[in-house]
């Protein structure tokens, strides 16, 4: 009896061996193909990320480009954006001078050369005074309600301060008072 | 690709964030604006404004111009009474008893409005950023319930934009401040906005936030605090000149734009002047106002509103308390309120802790989307966690000077070249001595290795060129090349893992370096100054040598008198007196080039080029061993 069982154990010993020899390649095998896939998707991910990099960079270099282009029209305007309280209460002196005064005509001039100083560096004033009145130009402080006959509806009827452009941007919109 | 940008949908103004390339960056609107009002208009001519535009024209049109959407976003009509009362604008209650605006004749759900806010910002993006903006995270305040989520999500749906994540304001701003990579830690964000106050207490614990409490102001806010001082001046002015600006609406713009702009530099002076020429005008002619406004002043103003922020910031502290929360670690600030020096004392005092600091308030919560709109998308992975060199990276040259190469802070991977040249005649190798460290002087940093590249032909000094590169790969090995570049010979060296350097090492180094910036400079130019005399008289010796009889005797013996003078002081520890010996050769030797070149001239014939001057700015040295560090050609980069 224990011969048998002895050769029974035997002989199903030796088809597990070779049974395990199999599996153990089957793992291997799987493992490489786990691991292949798993390199296969981790360069997927890199790629996309690293085109995504790319893509991100790219657009980030013309923005620069551009807005190295509008650095100095950005200086223009911080610039202006200062010296725009000064002239507006120049404006203010000039309106509030009595028109006799000799210094009067004086401080026009002076008033004329900071304008065409301006001017020159591409700003220039607008005063919408009887234009409709459109807030991407202007900005109401006020409406005022019109005699019957007066001014339309939704006309500037008074310009409070007057705005400025450079070129297309608005350095500041124009101060108003808009007819009700 | 599609970008997903971050969005703090505030109350008065939203901004908007967008991660690139690891970095967030502030999106600007197409009026060049980093924050956009939160206004929608409707206009009689039918068109619909939204932003600077609607704010703009809200005079002529209050009954149209919907702003504080924010606070009707998914309330019932009978919760928002008091509100309707504020907003000059028509609040009606919807089929479901949701607060409804009544505008252009028409009503909107308050998504509908927030939803044409949130379209302007992301055309504006797309616009910026040059692609389309599908996504976003959009921050809500800690304390909006389930409804009020939800109406923000809608919101994002109506504009297009797949709402990715809602999350806390509060938790965006501490995001911001990384402080999402601390664990088990509490935070109190104190936000301080246009028309709002709202303060939360979060703990975080692996990089999830957990709101412990909220408490607040609906109606405290950077306005009062200009209200506040606008009516102090009207009243000064009153006083003193008994006339009413308040009745007169252009007078109140410039007390206001006035105010805010005070506001604003007295976070940084003690004291401004407001200065308001031709405010008014009565029967005797112009009136002026000029104050001058301290910040005590200031302080003093605006006192009672500061002290509206005490309860609730106790509030919230108690109810954290009370939910086991033992200190508060960190503090954030947020809203534009929070630069001013003021408010900023009051946190301190209330909380005992520095708020974190460097991320602009106005911005803080957009900017903190964006990073969450990043690691939703992946762009944020651990690989992409670029690595910087610690301490600068260089090679010894002449006169024990460290040239530096790369410099600290650099993000790797990088490479960098250089050439250099001999410091001798017929010199036939040269040394890289590779150097790590802030100081001026070689021998102060730290020697990670050295080599040498021989064999080079013979040649006189400064003609050999030596290419030296370094190259650090993304896990920090250095690897440095030197390259005869007549002879194409080539020497490298490895370098293992950067440094070894703990960050306390790192740190003391930096600190050595700053500490010791005065006495590194003088070093450097005593090495400078010497390098260059000593150059000096060895090109005047060998252009003396070579012009021979030219020279006549009595300028060729001043000459040699002030080659021996400079050479007697070159180990002199005065750099200027160094300098001036350097000056004295070289005024002598400019003194015969000149008569030499005159003498030619008047004999018509041809000047001999190596007649020319000593050049005394190259620069050399005795020491056989070390490399010029005269830059034959620009860095490679």
């Amino acid at each position: 009896m224990s011969d048998i069982e002895e050769t029974v154990e035997e002989t199903t010993d030796a088809p597990l061996q070779d049974g395990a020899s199999v599996d153990t390649e089957a793992a291997e095998i799987e493992g490489d193909l786990d691991e292949l896939v798993k390199t296969a998707t981790q360069r997927d991910e890199y790629l996309a990320l690293a085109q995504r990099t790319q893509a991100d960079f790219e657009n980030y270099r013309k923005r620069v480009a551009r807005d190295a282009a509008s650095a100095q029209e950005r200086g223009t305007i911080g610039l202006a954006k200062e010296l725009l309280p000064a002239l507006d209460n120049l404006d203010r002196a000039l309106a509030a001078a009595a028109q006799d005064d000799p210094l009067l005509e004086g401080v026009r001039l002076v008033r004329a050369e900071l304008s065409g100083a301006l001017a020159r560096a591409g700003i220039e004033a607008f005063s919408p005074a009887g234009e409709a009145f459109d807030p991407s130009l202007h900005e109401a402080v006020a409406t005022a309600e019109q005699p019957e006959g007066g001014a339309a509806s939704g006309t500037v009827v008074e310009v409070y301060q007057s705005g400025y452009r450079l070129r297309d941007s608005i350095i500041r919109p124009a101060r108003v008072v808009v007819a009700a | 690709m599609a970008k997903t940008i971050g969005i703090d949908l505030g109350t008065t103004n939203s901004c908007m964030a967008v991660l690139e390339g690891g970095e967030p960056t502030v999106i600007e609107n197409s009026e060049g604006g980093r924050t956009t009002p939160s206004v929608v208009a409707f206009a009689a001519s039918g068109e619909r404004l939204v932003g600077t535009v609607a704010k703009r024209q809200a005079v002529t049109n209050p009954q149209n111009t919907v702003f504080s959407i924010k606070r009707f976003m998914g309330r019932k009509e009978a919760e928002v009474r008091e509100e309707e009362s504020i907003v000059p604008y028509k609040v009606v209650s919807g089929p479901n008893g949701d607060a409804r605006v009544e505008a252009d004749g028409e009503q909107h759900s308050p998504p509908e409005i927030s939803a044409m806010i949130l379209q302007k910002l992301k055309s504006d993006a797309e616009a910026y950023l040059g692609e389309t903006v599908d996504s976003a995270v959009i921050t809500v305040p800690a304390y909006f319930n389930d409804d009020q989520r939800q109406a923000t999500k809608d919101a994002g749906k109506i504009a297009g934009l797949d709402v990715k994540r809602i999350i806390n304001e509060p938790t965006a701003a501490s995001l911001a401040y990384g402080l999402d990579k601390e664990s088990d830690q509490t935070i109190l964000v104190f936000d301080l906005g246009g028309g709002t106050f709202d303060v939360s207490v979060l703990e975080i614990g692996d990089g999830v936030f957990e709101v412990k409490s909220t408490a607040g102001d609906n109606h405290l806010g950077g306005d009062n605090f200009d209200k506040a001082i606008v009516d102090w001046l009207v009243s000064e002015f009153k006083k003193s000149q008994g006339i009413d600006l308040s009745a007169d609406p252009m007078a109140l713009q410039r007390l206001y734009e006035a105010a805010e702009k005070a506001k604003i530099e007295l976070s940084t002076t003690q004291e401004t002047q407001i200065n308001l020429p031709f405010i008014t005008a009565d029967a005797s002619g112009p009136k002026h106002l000029d104050t001058r406004v301290t910040r005590a002043k200031l302080a003093e103003l605006t006192s009672a509103l500061l002290d509206r922020v005490v309860a609730p910031v106790r509030q919230a502290m108690d109810d954290a308390k009370n939910k086991g929360v033992k200190e508060i670690e960190h503090i954030v600030l947020v809203g534009g309120m929070t630069r001013s020096p003021a408010v900023q004392e009051k946190v301190k005092e209330l909380t005992g802790k520095e708020p974190h600091r460097g991320v602009n308030p106005d911005e803080v919560v957009a900017v903190g989307a964006a990073i969450q709109a990043g690691v939703l998308a992946g762009d944020v992975k651990d690989v992409l966690l670029l690595d910087v060199t610690p301490l600068t990276l260089g090679i010894e040259t002449k006169g024990g000077v460290m040239t530096k190469l790369i410099e600290r802070n650099t993000t790797i991977p990088t490479r960098k070249g250089e050439v250099f040249s001999t410091a001798e005649d017929n010199q036939p190798s040269v040394e890289i001595h590779v150097l790590q460290g802030e100081r001026e002087m070689a021998q102060y940093n730290k020697s990670l290795g050295k080599f040498q590249l021989t064999g080079i032909p013979p040649a006189p000094r400064g003609i050999p060129q030596v290419e030296v590169a370094f190259d650090i790969d993304a896990n920090g090995i250095l690897n440095v090349s030197a390259k005869d570049l007549g002879t194409g010979k080539e020497q490298k060296i490895e370098i293992k893992a950067g440094s070894g350097l703990s960050d306390d090492e790192i740190k003391n180094m930096v600190t050595d370096a700053e500490s010791h910036a005065e006495e590194d400079r003088k070093a450097r130019e005593l090495a400078e100054a010497r390098n260059t005399a000593e150059n000096a008289a060895y090109q005047a010796e060998r252009q003396l040598a070579d012009l021979g009889d030219q020279v006549d005797a009595d300028s060729k013996g001043r000459i040699e008198e002030a080659i021996k003078e400079v050479r007697e002081v070159l180990e002199s520890e005065d750099a200027a007196e160094i300098n001036a010996k350097a000056e004295t050769l070289q005024t002598a030797f400019h003194a015969v080039s000149e008569a030499m070149y005159q003498r030619a001239q008047e004999e018509q014939a041809a000047a001999s080029p190596n007649g020319a001057s000593s050049d005394g700015a190259e620069s050399t040295s005795d020491d056989e061993d070390v490399v010029d560090a005269e830059v034959v050609d620009e860095p490679k980069a």
